[in-house]
């Protein structure tokens, strides 16, 4: 086999072209701590990156939409327990003015108080979140109860529309509770009719005792409403972890997928630095003498 | 034997020896010369006459003469090497051309088409339990002028890289064009040379180097006739033929006319290109770069008609259905629609919410129903959701590169290994060379020594006739 000068020149340039090349390759690779730099790098590696990726946005925004329900949640709850205190006090009152032997006089100034026990319920009635009316269906922007100063009737203008959160792909949950239920209307009644009655010029104990089971059944219903805020917001905590643990675990699955091994990727690149400058050395050793430099 | 043919012999040996060190000299000098093949003297013994006087002996040898420059060529690996040439050539192009549009869809990284695809969808999500938060409809707003513009952007950039092609499409065939007429007016000069006995070699060399150059650019089948003309066909198409060029021109495509196609410049028939640079070049244009503006463009029309037909399905603040998000059909000229500037034009609801008898302000379902398109089926007949689609399509891409770049190194290796047995033919080596200079060296001196040798033996013969 004839060996020319330009053969030799030629296979040393491409040697060190190619070396040359994977060594930048492996370059970028660490000083970027990724392995795939283009979809080429790794087809379906990519492919899985992205739909990891994907899937980390998804995550974090139904996180961002179960803080906004627990918010809901939250307000309602809080709401609610401040109309359940107030048919409470409203209770001990009613027990004590049950009594017969309680005067006229004395009954006006415990109706004073219930009037004033109605106006804090109907007023936590009328709670708003980020100014909206929580309790008015879809009329949020339409104040939901409204007491009579005359009958003190309280009247719901909002409507059963049910606010609905997606807080996982497909799971809807009803963040809010319309007003026109009877958690409302029963308590709102239940205090309407204590005052009312104990207004009444001769009001019988057993009116009072009427009043106070309407009461206790206004507390019952109120109750049902709240364990079920209080199931809503135990879903949306089960959820919220779930989805945490779901990050975390795609997060991982992301890395290694996309990141470079760096221990792996620092020893390759250092090889092929030392394999180039050896071959470096080697084709300086080329520029060989010929046979004319021995001739005199 | 008379001194005089001795000396005849001497001097043809000077000479052919002489002529021998030039060969020599030519050879070291083009040592690196592109397309150069190193020529041997052949020497031959002059062609013996019978001389009365040695009769008995027989017929007497005339010395030498270099009969031949011989080129040392390889003719038949410059074929396989032109052949293959047609296929590296293509595969570099289409390669270059998958870096490219992997680099303007720059995929994985934040802030390309997926991020911000993802990011639209949790906008609407966001909305959906605040429908009446401008911010968040601003948001919305934002999200989705982001979306639209970047499919505007990948779309304009892929455009431009095939428009830019028409710049690579016309610089090529000049530079065919420009080969075969210089091919056409080589064939003159080495018929002429050939015609008179004489050995065109250099001649040779520059054409081997045109062939060689005009193999990159297309898939030519090169003949070379009796006379030693070259004669080239394209598709059975004369592009040399003796002393005769045909050109390739170029036109503009009917359906697209910001782009161009090739044709032959005397007929203006459309050629078919499968090998070389232009063949490279109009694969990337009609199928790799098309086949990713297809796929955007798909992507884009599925986005317009599904958030529209949702979207207009819906109720805006003000009670207003029937309204476009979207306007446009393509990657191109997707945009948001001017009906919903007004932010309070976003359709959140699922029912008219100033008709409180049928919906309020607070109803945000709408806006779940748009988010929900991200996981909806719809193309790939119901078999991949739009963010499923753009991932195979760039995982394709990464594959098709792969390929591209596969084929390209493969063709590279065989290129340069059949070159490099070219070279091991037709290459100078200079020890070579040196070894060849010292044998006529010598053997010039040796002739030069007959010279004195026979001077002195004429002496001696005429000093005999003196007295």
């Amino acid at each position: 086999m004839r060996i020319t000068n330009n053969l030799v020149l030629r296979r040393v340039l491409r040697d060190l072209e190619m070396s040359r090349r994977r060594l930048n390759d492996l370059q970028v690779q660490v000083s970027s701590g990724k392995r795939i730099l283009k979809p080429e790098d790794d087809p379906f590696g990519t492919g899985k990156a992205l739909g990891i990726r994907t899937a980390l946005r998804v995550n974090e925004s139904y996180l961002r939409i179960l803080e906004a329900s627990r918010n809901w949640l939250t307000v309602t709850e809080a709401a609610l327990q401040t109309i359940g205190s107030a048919l409470q006090k409203a209770y001990v009152l009613a027990l004590g003015a049950s009594n017969d032997s309680l005067g006229e006089d004395e009954r006006v100034l415990v109706a004073i108080e219930v009037e004033e026990l109605l106006r804090q319920a109907v007023s936590a009635a009328n709670t708003r979140h980020h100014n909206r009316f929580i309790f008015s269906g879809y009329q949020t922007h339409t104040e939901p109860f409204e007491l009579d100063d005359l009958t003190f009737d309280v009247t719901y203008n909002g409507d059963g529309g049910k606010i609905e959160h997606e807080i996982e792909p497909g799971h809807m949950l009803v963040v809010n509770l319309p007003g026109n239920l009877e958690a409302f209307s029963e308590p709102f009644n239940a205090l309407r009719d204590l005052l009312t009655d104990l207004r009444t010029p001769g009001a019988t104990g057993d009116t009072i005792k009427d009043n106070i089971t309407k009461i206790e059944e206004a507390e019952n219903a109120l109750l049902e409403q709240i364990a079920t805020i209080g199931a809503r917001a135990q879903a949306v905590e089960r959820i919220d972890e779930r989805l945490r643990q779901f990050d975390i675990a795609l997060q991982e699955q992301l890395s290694k997928v996309e990141d470079l091994d760096m221990a792996e990727g620092v020893m390759r690149m250092m090889n092929q630095e030392l394999a180039y400058q050896t071959l470096l050395q080697v084709a300086a050793t080329l520029s060989q003498p010929t046979l004319i430099e021995f001739l005199r | 034997m008379t001194g005089f043919l001795g000396l005849d012999i001497a001097l043809r040996s000077l000479m052919a020896h002489q002529q021998a060190m030039e060969i020599v000299s030519h050879n070291i000098a083009n040592v690196n010369t592109p397309g150069y093949s190193r020529q041997r003297p052949v020497f031959t013994s002059e062609a013996a006459y019978y001389s009365a006087m040695s009769a008995e002996a027989g017929l007497m040898g005339m010395g030498v003469r270099l009969s031949q420059i011989r080129r040392m060529s390889a003719d038949f690996i410059s074929t396989q090497v032109r052949l293959e040439k047609h296929s590296y050539s293509k595969w570099a192009i289409i390669r270059d051309t998958l870096q490219q549009i992997q680099a303007i869809i720059s995929e994985p990284s934040e802030g390309s088409l997926s991020g911000v695809m993802d990011e639209f969808w949790a906008a609407w999500r966001d909305l959906s339990v605040d429908p009446q938060s401008t911010a968040l409809r601003a948001n919305v707003y934002e999200r989705g002028a982001s979306l639209a513009s970047t499919l505007n952007t990948y779309s304009e950039q892929l455009v431009s890289a095939r428009r830019s092609f028409n710049l690579l499409i016309n610089e090529t065939v000049r530079d065919v064009n420009d080969i075969v007429q210089e091919l056409a007016a080589l064939n003159v000069q080495i018929v002429a040379v050939l015609a008179v006995g004489d050995q065109p070699n250099d001649l040779r060399d520059r054409r081997d180097l045109l062939l060689d150059t005009l193999a990159e650019l297309v898939d030519v089948t090169v003949s070379e006739e009796e006379n030693g003309a070259t004669t080239v066909l394209l598709r059975g198409h004369h592009l040399v033929m003796g002393a005769v060029a045909g050109e390739l021109a170029t036109v503009s495509v009917a359906e697209d006319p910001t782009l161009l196609n090739i044709v032959f410049q005397d007929t203006s028939e459309l050629v078919r290109i499968d090998g070389g640079k232009l063949a490279g070049i109009i694969e990337a244009r009609d199928s790799v770069i098309t086949d990713v503006l297809d796929d955007l463009d798909t992507i884009a029309a599925t986005l317009v008609s599904q958030v529209n037909d949702v979207h207009a399905a819906g109720y805006g603040l003000d009670g207003v259905t029937g309204r476009d998000f979207f306007e446009g059909s393509s990657a191109a000229d997707i945009a948001l629609s001017s009906a919903v500037a007004d932010l309070s034009h976003i359709a959140t609801a699922s029912a008219d919410p100033t008709d409180p008898t049928v919906g309020g302000p607070g109803d945000g379902s709408n806006a779940t129903a748009i988010a929900q398109i991200a996981d909806a089926l719809l193309l790939n007949d119901g078999r991949a959701s739009i963010g499923e689609y753009y991932r195979a399509m760039v995982a394709t891409l990464g594959l098709d590169a792969g390929h591209a770049n596969q084929m390209a190194a493969s063709s590279r290796v065989l290129v340069d290994h059949l070159e490099d047995r070219r070279e091991q033919v037709s290459g100078v080596s200079l020890d070579e060379e040196t070894v060849d200079l010292i044998r006529y060296q010598r053997a010039y001196q040796a002739a030069a020594r007959l010279v004195s040798v026979i001077n002195e033996m004429l002496d001696d013969l005429i000093a005999l006739g003196r007295g």
